[in-house]
């Protein structure tokens, strides 16, 4: 079998140099390493720079609005299960907008697999703050710099009961492609969050000054140890950590809400008969 | 056959029951061969606030409460105190008397709570207790009753279902006793039972889209689809559906937009401040044309607004709601009937036309029970519109045709893959901006409601014909209006009335025409401004001056719509 070309003819309209050129590359890599059937992978976006990668994969994909991927996405599996769904979200869109989402999504546990790429910035909008900016970083809506902490999306997912949370970064494809491997093969919520250079608009947390602190995660990390996991979710500055943090496996929404855990309700007839219902408001 | 026709009003704490008394009152009213029709008021409250179940009790078909009460159960001083001027001429109160005796004329004193205590009964069956009184005054069959105490406890154990039964046999033995020769002039003596099913508005939706094949159904707590939400609630596994409470009203919509995309029939319901967060997903069901069915019950507002009342104030946000022109279907079923079966066009419509519809109830509507003949299930059809039926090498889901209509897919479907967003698109699914694709993609949308404006059905006309005093009103306000034309008939007063239960497509050529054909028209509507008559307005190009409007939170009753159309005519 020949190996199938995941890239549609449309021409790429991120600036040169944008990290998400990495995490496509590392999102085609880990489709194709893991011999999915590209129709039936559904990717459900927010709005923001990642959505652009709508056009640019043969898969299914679903551009929705900003912030709300994950209740759409969330119906989308629910509803058919069989069929593999990516989440893909910006910071500010999953943190800010769709912060809610995210910690119910982390709770429900449903089989998806999130993706924020975080680029600390609102970047199609040309740089306003986001929940991720450094604090003290001056942006287009924070001319004297930011005032707030930034939001931690690893502890927040992680507090939140999230069975699966990994960082990756836009800058090692190979490691980010492993990374999203084992999200996307994970049975439940899996989040990932990638650092994701904006090179146009963000002049601080550039490559060269995430390549200088990144490390990976040994082995001898246990990804069982909640404790760990928010204690490596707390190093930021000097050193960040990449890896899988967390990972433990627990029951899914989907199984627990279908009629039974393997029906799949798009085979299901519509057709119904109600007479034994009736019964009841007599 | 001589016309019985009485109105009971059950009334004390919240807390007490007062709707389960209701409800078991009207089951034993069906069940013993009358028709029937009640409602509930209630505080936003969960213990404390005054509750009140209201059933009317006759052997003519009723569309409606009237005013004025002939049996009144007050189960505590206050509520006595506040309903005994609506009594009738001959109607009576059975009063708990634990608390203060009533002294008044026609007050039945029936020690609840001191007869509850001596049976070792809990204080929360006083309410059964005087059921069981009232069944013997109005010569009714205590078996009957039972057997609905029974099943309407069954849920709670053997022991709630023997408790209550015992009540109902304290009750029914005291008035044995003690009021052997008050023989009140209504009747609930057994008559021989006709089919028929004791449905609010939120069942016959519920059945409605579980009939439709509805197979995903997501909703967060509000006033008044709460047991719209319980129904699927308590439901879902065994009829094979899925019912999702979200996080928010937004991602109900989301999710329930997410299940439709993926194929399957979806629906959520929410009152208007759930359906303002709607709104934005509301558009993008318009957008990526994905059929979508919302159920908008309304109470009145703005804001949180008086919560467990009811309203008919939100009919132009749900037509206008949302940025842009996107097409969408409104409707606005008039009683459980039509709740019913508009559900299933809702899913019809939905899927036909590739987008969203709302059904736009109210308090009043979703939460009063109505006897109703059982549906023929056979009559309802299931159309999912335009389909790909196999593999196709160059799909696009949102090919340009001359109907407008574009062959759906569901993802994974076939080997496909395909596009669908929220940005303007192409054929293909893909975000453009070309002023080109944007023109062909708007016209495309909007051409889907030429089609459906002829599929509009006319909206139905009730009364005489030859009338020249027209009335004309949409969603639930149509019983008491059809309430009112009974009235006024007996005044020697003919009228027609036309209700509107498509409000978009809006059917204007015969709303026009029914305008015109009388020589006044008088527009009942349960909001401040008339709603209703500025969208005829507008549509029509004509002026309506007769508004008779209700925006108390209350319902309209019969008398009063009746006295306010005499006056016009």
């Amino acid at each position: 079998m020949t190996t199938p070309n995941l890239r549609t003819e449309e021409q790429i309209i991120w600036c040169p140099g944008c990290g998400n050129f990495g995490i496509l590359a590392a999102l085609q890599n880990a489709i194709l390493q893991l011999k999915l059937d590209p129709s039936q992978v559904v990717a459900v976006f927010g709005i923001g720079c990642h959505g652009h990668l709508a056009n640019y994969l043969k898969i299914n994909n679903f551009e929705g609005l900003h912030g709300r991927a994950l209740p759409l996405a969330a119906g989308i599996k629910i509803a058919n299960s069989k069929l593999r769904v990516l989440v893909m979200a910006g910071d500010g869109d999953q943190l800010s907008e769709g912060g809610n989402h995210l910690v119910h999504a982390s709770r429900r546990n449903p089989d998806l697999t999130c993706l924020i790429h975080n680029n600390q910035l609102y970047s199609l909008t040309v740089g306003q703050a986001s929940p991720t900016s450094d604090p003290g970083s001056k942006t287009r809506s924070t001319p004297r710099g930011v005032l707030d902490q930034a939001l931690n999306p690893l502890a927040l997912s992680l507090a939140s009961g999230a069975s699966f949370v990994a960082r990756g970064f836009a800058g090692d494809i190979p490691q980010l492609t492993k990374i999203l491997i084992q999200a996307i093969s994970h049975p439940g919520f899996a989040l990932v969050d990638i650092l994701q250079p904006c090179p146009a608009l963000n002049h601080v947390n550039t490559f060269a000054w995430f390549k200088e602190r990144v490390y990976e995660l040994g082995p001898e990390h246990d990804v069982r140890d909640k404790i760990l996991a928010f204690q490596k979710a707390q190093e930021w500055g000097e050193k960040i950590p990449l890896g899988v943090f967390y990972r433990v496996e627990r029951e899914i929404l989907e199984r627990q809400l279908l009629p039974d855990p393997e029906m799949i309700l798009t085979d299901q007839s519509l057709e119904k008969k109600i007479t034994n219902l009736f019964s009841e408001f007599q | 056959m001589a016309k019985i026709d009485f109105t009971v009003k059950i009334a004390g704490r919240a807390g007490e029951g007062i709707a389960v008394a209701g409800l078991i009152l009207g089951k034993t009213a069906l069940r013993s061969g009358f028709f029937v029709f009640d409602t509930s008021e209630y505080p936003s409250l969960i213990r404390g606030g005054h509750n009140v179940s209201i059933s009317r009790v006759s052997n003519e078909k009723t569309f409606s409460l009237l005013s004025g009460v002939d049996c009144l159960i007050a189960l505590n001083g206050e509520s006595l105190e506040q309903h005994y001027s609506e009594l009738s001429s001959d109607g009576i109160a059975i009063l708990n008397s634990d608390e203060v005796p009533g002294a008044q004329e026609r007050v039945l004193n029936l020690p609840l709570s001191s007869l509850a205590k001596k049976e070792d009964l809990p204080a929360v069956t006083a309410n059964n207790i005087a059921l069981g009184a009232l069944v013997f005054l109005l010569k009714g069959d205590p078996e009957t009753l039972k057997g609905v105490v029974a099943d309407v406890f069954s849920g709670s154990g053997s022991e709630a279902v023997e408790m209550n039964i015992r009540a109902i046999q304290l009750g029914y033995g005291f008035a044995q006793k003690n009021w052997p020769d008050l023989k009140p002039p209504f009747s609930l003596s057994k008559q021989k039972p006709l089919p028929q099913l004791f449905l609010t508005g939120n069942d016959a939706l519920a059945l409605g889209a579980v009939k439709a094949g509805c197979r995903f159904f997501s909703a967060y707590p509000m006033t008044p689809i709460n047991s719209l939400l319980a129904f699927f609630a308590a439901k879902a596994k065994d009829l094979g559906i899925v019912f999702y409470q979200p996080e928010d009203e937004i991602a109900g919509i989301n999710s329930a937009l997410g299940a439709a995309h993926a194929g399957l029939r979806a629906m959520t319901a929410t009152s208007g401040g759930g359906f303002s967060l709607m709104v934005e997903t509301l558009g993008m069901a318009g957008m990526t044309e994905t059929p979508l069915v919302i159920v908008e019950g309304q109470r009145p507002g703005p804001s949180s607004g008086l919560p467990t009342w009811t309203s008919q104030g939100d009919l132009k946000f749900v037509l206008s709601a949302g940025q842009d022109d996107f097409p969408r279907v409104v409707l606005a079923p008039g009683d459980a009937e039509e709740c019913f079966w508009q559900t299933i066009d809702a899913f019809n419509l939905a899927e036909k036309y590739q987008l969203p519809v709302i059904v736009l109830v109210d308090k009043y509507l979703c939460e009063s029970h109505a006897s109703v003949a059982p549906f023929d299930e056979s009559r309802a059809e299931i159309d999912r519109g335009l389909l790909v039926e196999g593999f196709l090498p160059d799909y696009q889901r949102y090919q340009l045709t001359s109907s407008g209509i574009s062959p759906r897919a569901f993802p994974g479907q076939f080997g496909m893959n395909f596009s669908t967003s929220s940005y303007e698109h192409d054929a293909l699914g893909l975000a453009r901006e070309e002023a080109e694709n944007r023109k062909s993609m708007m016209e495309k949308r909007a051409q889907k409601m030429k089609i459906l404006q002829k599929e509009t059905p006319s909206p139905q006309i009730f009364g005489s014909v030859r009338a020249k005093l027209g009335l004309v009103a949409w969603g639930s306000t149509k019983g008491q209006v059809l309430e009112a034309q009974k009235i006024l008939k007996t005044k020697n007063i003919e009228t027609k009335f036309l209700h509107v239960n498509f409000l978009q497509p809006f059917p204007t050529e015969q709303v026009k025409e029914f305008c015109q054909s009388c020589q006044k028209v008088v527009f009942v509507e349960q909001n401040s401004t008339g709603q209703l008559a500025d969208l005829v307005q507008e549509k029509a190009g004509f002026e309506i001056k007769n508004r008779l409007l209700k925006f108390d939170g209350r319902p309209f009753f019969p008398e009063e719509i009746a006295e306010e159309v005499k006056k016009t005519a």
